[in-house]
């Protein structure tokens, strides 16, 4: 038996850093993400499809992705079962409790784990999540009626990889990794942990396109073959559209912003799709830097984003700050009475560059 | 000191740039080099050999070691510097930007030391020219800002205010700064997320309640489809069961039953009165509206409209781009007013300010108790002084008396004389003391007010000044008023470029209102929703009105298709309750009428007159009962073809069964109990349910549709809502970090003017008189803007050295130069002084007072200068005297060439 699972696909999510064009490009990418999805599971001919939640945002699904929804996965004839997650999570006035999904697509509607049979020997056992936050741990006190192979789809938190996770990650349904093989469960399929990661009798199948900046580890579906002595193996495939790339661009203090521009293109002239750089290094004190008109340099991309980190500016502040004059009294007061290190840095900038006579006097 | 004289062409600017090359060497890096390298670099590089291009000098430190300092400027990886005695490379000592900079040991890079060592040929042009006389002040103000020619500190946080006004601005209401903007967009941005949410939310709602009305119409629509074929079934069974009768009777009875001709007339009527009876319909009691009223309310309604049900989303969209263009437009206000023409002449707003401090300069007052102290000490100095010649006047008395005892030969009245003498002598002597007391208290009482006095003479001189440009340029002389008027051309100025940016704004916003408004109009135009004569507004919410109209237009006309199948129905129903309430009147009037005839009886029940008919017919006798079973058949079969043929009823009860079957496609096999003994009647009563849930359906979806049209998109509104909340993060941070930067730089420029002005002053002094030949004899500096006054020797008045002649002001610049070499050198060493050209605009007699004040300052530094000017050579040569001084004649360039 043959199942393509995957999670958190997230349509409809919002893009925060990018522009208009940009976030609609992207959120278009999740479409043709789920298209792939689909497209994969006819190619290898599986028997099911999976989803283990987070399909959408229940907050902002809009009426032309409901529809695309119930047009993609109803339309595609294989039979699916879709978990919902913290963020699609199920209630009366849910996507999912509207008709239309097609008779190949069934839904887990319970807050506790049900049963279906896939096959002759091979139970899934599906939940919801009914509330969009403070949903208990699945595990918790069951155990699995049948024998042969139980598999679970769920959208859960298994606790000993939170500290991995971002920042602000919260445990929705948590459970303990042991919890699994005391429920007779063989193996779960998990969504909600964007960071794919496997453990003895689960995986996390991660965003199969890129939601982030900086996201690692192959992301996408998974392929589950179950043997006939019910033996599980499991295959990673790739199934984004979207294209990211998160580099650094280290200055060697270029002494104008062409130089810095030049940096910029040159480090991304072989990329495409959207990315993000991170200036760090050394910049000469006269280089007028503006972040939204480097953002233009590379038209061929999706997107740019230029940020900055740890950038210093090369004065000598130790020697400014022995001067006899104002410049050097200013820096010396600087140190002394502005606390924060990143709005002293800011502030020093400022001054010093207002006391060369520049214009450009916000510092980033 | 070195002088270096030569003609034109002799390479003394060269050798200058060489001298500096040497010292500080050239930045070393990657990229494109600075404006000022390029020119150094397009000035000095060898044509014939540009890639051999290097420059040694050797230093002197004040330590005593001697460094060999070698540049490569073309290459700039050689530079190299050498301490000779310990033939070590020391460069890393003073690697700066890449290169050895010998600046290092002063405590200065390359940019300050150009700028504070190096004296150029048009510094001292612009010193001595009358229009930029403030130029002295302000190369002290940037010289204790940062060592450097870039900008005052007033100047840059004039620089930082400007850029607040214009990057982060006020908030207040009605300011239109990017602080208030941003703030505005952020308020904008979450109001249209919370529409975008409730929208959202709303549509849910919608969406499940239309889902839900959908099955229950559903559900009601198959009550209605299976009660449908269950009567089709039924009416098939019957008419099954009828045609089967009537079969089995017409193949009894082919023809009229024999015998019938015999039998009794009436006999037969009676068989036949009873069968009808017995075969009679049962009448259905029909309910809710008759076929008329239905028919009446089907042509009330509507016809389906012709048009959009609701607006087009592009028409949505373009209204509210209009909306929000005129919104924009609306938050521009009205145009900053200008205020009328001020009388300020050809000033500016900083001149102006600048002249109302030097009118309100105030003038420092001596205190009470050093007055009363320096009173004190007067008086008693002069009392002394007054008293000073009696003691010599008794003395030379006692002489003459003692002269005159020796002369007449009195010896006691000479001894007398001696020994009053003597104690007048001691007398004197200790007078003497006292006045030289009183004197020194004199003094130091002077002293201590000698301060004071210079502060309120240079404040009388700057407040004298500044009276005279205030009448040169027609404008009040007192403080308040010309305070007043800085303030009203800075308000000017503000509202100057207020309106400039207004105006700039309100055309942009105008245009994209037009466009917007065009926009609108085409995409009304094309949905046939502009009306000739109306704003686009007007059309827009006709075209929203009319919209609104036609899908209530819709939804009533979408009840035709209900309303014409239950009037269908309800016809049908009637007919068959007429056909079945005349087939019993006529059974009735039957039995009635032969009951009568036969037993004389007819006003009993049909029932009982049937009991009485059955007995007259068993009274009859057993011949007759068969004929009279044979003519009941017969009247049966009559009675069950009703007149057709036997072909006719089978091809009925087919029929029948057909569309029975046809009914019953799709229906549950269980379904549904509750209409398993349905009737016409709860035909009707479920179509009537039906009917109004579909209407439910259509209007809900009919709303969720227009809804759905209407909506934001919620991630898009989210997206916005972050920007605008970053955007003013952004502000805010920058606002924070402006106006800490505007307090501690304020607050750094008064410190430092308050410590260097008494350096400074202290530093010239030592100078001032030997540097203007004794014409000034002291200096003072005001702490608030490092303005210089020199105290006149003839007058002992106290003159802003800003407004004395060009010549002077030369003097005391270079004066200047050396004190702040002194000043901003951080470290032990002392710093020479470069001077290229320094007397090129000067006459005879200024050029040696220069040169005059430049030896002056060699006592304490290196003075170099180069100068093509014969009549300093040979001054120089008549002046100075080796080894302390040099004096080199450089030849043309041509002669070293021959060379």
């Amino acid at each position: 038996m043959k199942l393509l699972a995957f999670a958190d696909l997230h349509l409809d999510v919002p893009f925060a850093w990018a522009d208009h064009r940009t976030a609609r490009i992207r959120r278009a990418n999740l479409r043709r993400a789920l298209e792939n999805i689909v497209r994969l599971a006819q190619t290898e001919s599986v028997d099911y499809l999976l989803s283990a939640g987070d399909l959408f945002e229940h907050e902002r699904i809009g009426p032309d992705t409901i529809e695309f929804l119930r047009a993609t996965l109803g339309g595609s004839g294989i039979p699916t079962f879709l978990a919902p997650g913290n963020h699609d999570w199920f209630g009366p006035e849910s996507p999912y409790a509207r008709s239309g999904w097609g008779t190949n697509v069934r839904i887990f509607t319970e807050d506790h784990l049900v049963p279906e049979e896939l096959a002759d020997g091979v139970t899934l056992w599906g939940a919801a999540h009914r509330v969009p936050a403070n949903t208990d741990d699945f595990f918790a006190g069951f155990h699995v009626d049948r024998a042969g192979v139980n598999l679970a789809l769920l959208h859960a938190s298994e606790t000993s990889a939170l500290p991995w996770q971002p920042e602000g990650k919260r445990p929705h349904a948590p459970f303990d990794a042991a919890e699994i093989a005391t429920a007779g469960v063989d193996f779960a399929l998990l969504g909600h942990y964007h960071y794919p990661s496997e453990g003895n009798r689960y995986a996390y199948m991660g965003n199969p396109d890129p939601l982030e900046f900086g996201e690692v580890g192959q992301r996408g579906a998974v392929l589950v073959t179950i043997s006939g002595s019910g033996r599980i193996e499991l295959s990673r495939r790739s199934v984004a559209v979207s294209r990211v790339h998160d580099i650094t661009v280290n200055l060697d203090a270029p002494r104008h912003r062409d130089e810095v521009a030049e940096a910029v293109r040159a480090a991304v002239g072989g990329l495409d799709g959207s990315v993000r750089v991170t200036l760090c290094g050394e910049l000469s004190s006269g280089v007028e830097l503006h972040l939204p008109e480097l953002s233009e340099v590379a038209p061929h991309l999706d997107a740019l984003v230029v940020r900055t980190r740890d950038l210093s500016v090369a004065y000598d502040l130790d020697a400014l700050a022995k001067e006899p004059t104002v410049r050097g009294q200013f820096v010396r007061d600087a140190n002394e009475q502005v606390a924060d290190a990143a709005t002293r840095r800011r502030v020093i900038l400022t001054g010093l560059r207002a006391l060369d006579g520049r214009r450009d006097l916000e510092a980033l | 000191m070195n002088v270096l004289g030569g003609p034109n062409e002799a390479g003394k600017s060269s050798w200058h740039a060489a001298i500096r090359a040497a010292i500080t060497g050239v930045k070393r890096g990657r990229g494109r080099p600075s404006v000022s390298d390029s020119h150094f670099d397009d000035l000095h590089r060898p044509w014939n050999n540009p890639d051999e291009w290097k420059v040694e000098a050797r230093l002197v430190l004040d330590d005593g070691r001697a460094i060999d300092m070698m540049q490569d400027l073309a290459g700039k990886v050689a530079s190299r510097a050498t301490d000779i005695a310990l033939g070590r490379d020391v460069s890393t000592e003073i690697i700066h930007d890449g290169s050895p900079d010998a600046s290092r040991w002063l405590g200065l890079d390359r940019e300050a030391f150009a700028a504070t060592i190096c004296v150029e040929q048009d510094e001292i042009l612009a010193i001595a020219r009358r229009e930029t006389a403030d130029l002295l002040q302000q190369y002290l103000q940037r010289a204790a800002a940062s060592r450097a020619t870039d900008a005052t500190a007033a100047e840059a946080i004039e620089r930082l205010d400007e850029f607040r006004r214009t990057s982060v601005g006020t908030d207040h209401v009605a300011s239109k700064g990017p602080l208030r903007q941003s703030r505005v967009r952020l308020e904008t941005a979450r109001a249209q997320l919370q529409q975008a949410q409730n929208q959202h939310a709303g549509y849910m709602v919608l969406m499940a309640q239309s889902d839900q009305a959908r099955t229950a119409h559903a559900h009601a629509a198959n009550q209605v489809g299976a009660l449908e074929a269950l009567l089709a079934d039924r009416e098939a069974k019957g008419l099954r069961a009828r045609a089967d009768r009537a079969f089995l009777l017409s193949q009894r009875y082919p023809g009229p039953p024999v015998g019938a001709v015999a039998r009794s007339e009436l006999a037969d009527r009676v068989a036949a009165a009873v069968s009808g009876w017995k075969n009679r319909p049962v009448l259905t009691v029909l309910t809710g509206p008759a076929a008329d009223e239905i028919d009446a309310k089907l042509h009330e309604l509507p016809t389906h409209p012709v048009g959009d049900l609701r607006p087009e989303p592009a028409v949505i969209s373009d209204h509210d781009e209009l909306i929000a263009a005129e919104k924009a437009l609306g938050l521009l206000g009205e145009r900053p007013a200008l205020l009328e023409a001020l009388p300020s002449g050809s000033l500016t707003e900083a001149e102006v300010r600048s002249l109302a401090n030097d009118l309100r300069a105030e003038l420092p007052e001596i205190g009470e108790n050093a007055r009363q102290r320096l009173d004190l000490a007067r008086e008693r100095a002069e009392s002394l002084e007054r008293r000073r010649w009696l003691e010599p006047m008794g003395l030379l008395l006692l002489l003459v008396v003692a002269a005159v005892g020796v002369a007449i030969g009195v010896p006691a009245a000479t001894a007398f004389a001696l020994l009053v003498g003597v104690a007048v002598a001691y007398r004197m002597i200790r007078e003497g003391h006292r006045r030289n007391a009183a004197r020194h208290e004199l003094h130091a009482a002077e002293a201590d007010v000698e301060p004071v006095r210079v502060a309120r003479s240079i404040a009388e001189a700057r407040r004298a000044e500044a009276l005279s440009r205030a009448r040169q340029a027609n404008l009040p002389t007192e403080p308040e008023a010309v305070t007043s008027l800085a303030d009203e051309l800075g308000d000017q100025t503000l509202r100057q470029r207020a309106a400039a940016e207004w105006d700039s704004r309100h055309t942009e916003a105008s245009r994209q209102c037009v466009a917007a408004r065009d926009r609108l109009r085409e995409s009304l135009a094309a949905r046939r929703g502009v009306v000739e004569g109306r704003s686009e507004e007007e059309c827009y919410e006709h075209y929203v009105a009319d919209c609104d109209a036609r899908a209530n237009q819709a939804v009533e006309s979408a009840q035709a298709d209900a309303l014409r199948a239950a009037l269908e129905a309800r016809r049908q129903a009637e007919a068959s309750a007429k056909a079945d309430a005349d087939r019993l009147t006529e059974a009735e009037a039957a039995l009635r009428s032969v009951a009568a005839e036969a037993c004389g009886e007819s006003r009993q029940s049909p029932d009982e007159l049937v009991g009485l008919l059955e007995t007259w017919q068993r009274t009859r006798g057993a011949s007759a009962a068969e004929t009279d079973q044979a003519m009941s058949d017969w009247h049966e079969l009559q009675a069950l073809l009703e007149g057709s043929t036997l072909g006719d009823l089978q091809h009925r009860a087919q029929a029948a069964e057909g569309h029975a079957t046809e009914l019953s496609v799709g229906i549950e096999p269980q379904w549904p109990p509750a209409v398993e003994h349905g009737s016409a009647v709860q035909l009707s009563r479920l179509r009537a349910v039906e009917g109004d849930l579909l209407r439910t359906v259509m209007a809900l979806e009919t709303r969720r549709d227009a809804l759905a049209g209407a909506m934001v998109n919620v991630a898009e509104a989210e997206e916005e809502a972050l920007w605008a909340e970053l955007e003013l993060e952004r502000i805010d941070g920058l606002a924070t970090v402006v106006d800490t930067t505007t307090r501690l730089l304020t607050s750094a420029q008064e410190r430092v003017h308050r410590d260097i002005a008494p350096v400074i002053a202290a530093s010239m002094r030592s100078h001032i008189a030997a540097v203007t030949e004794g014409r000034y004899t002291d200096v003072a500096v005001d702490p608030a803007d490092l303005g210089i006054g020199v105290k006149e020797a003839r007058t002992g008045q106290w003159r802003l050295a800003r407004l004395l002649s060009g010549g002077t002001r030369e003097q005391i610049y270079l004066l200047l130069r050396a004190v702040m070499a002194r000043h901003l050198v951080t470290t032990d060493e002392t710093a020479p002084l470069l001077l290229d050209e320094v007397t090129a605009q000067s006459d005879a007699a200024r050029s040696m007072e220069l040169m005059r004040t430049l030896l002056s300052l060699s006592s304490e530094r290196q003075i170099i200068v180069f100068t093509h000017d014969e009549a300093v050579v040979t001054w120089a040569e008549a002046n100075l005297a080796p080894p302390q001084h040099r004096v080199f004649r450089l030849p043309p360039l041509d002669d070293r060439a021959g060379q």
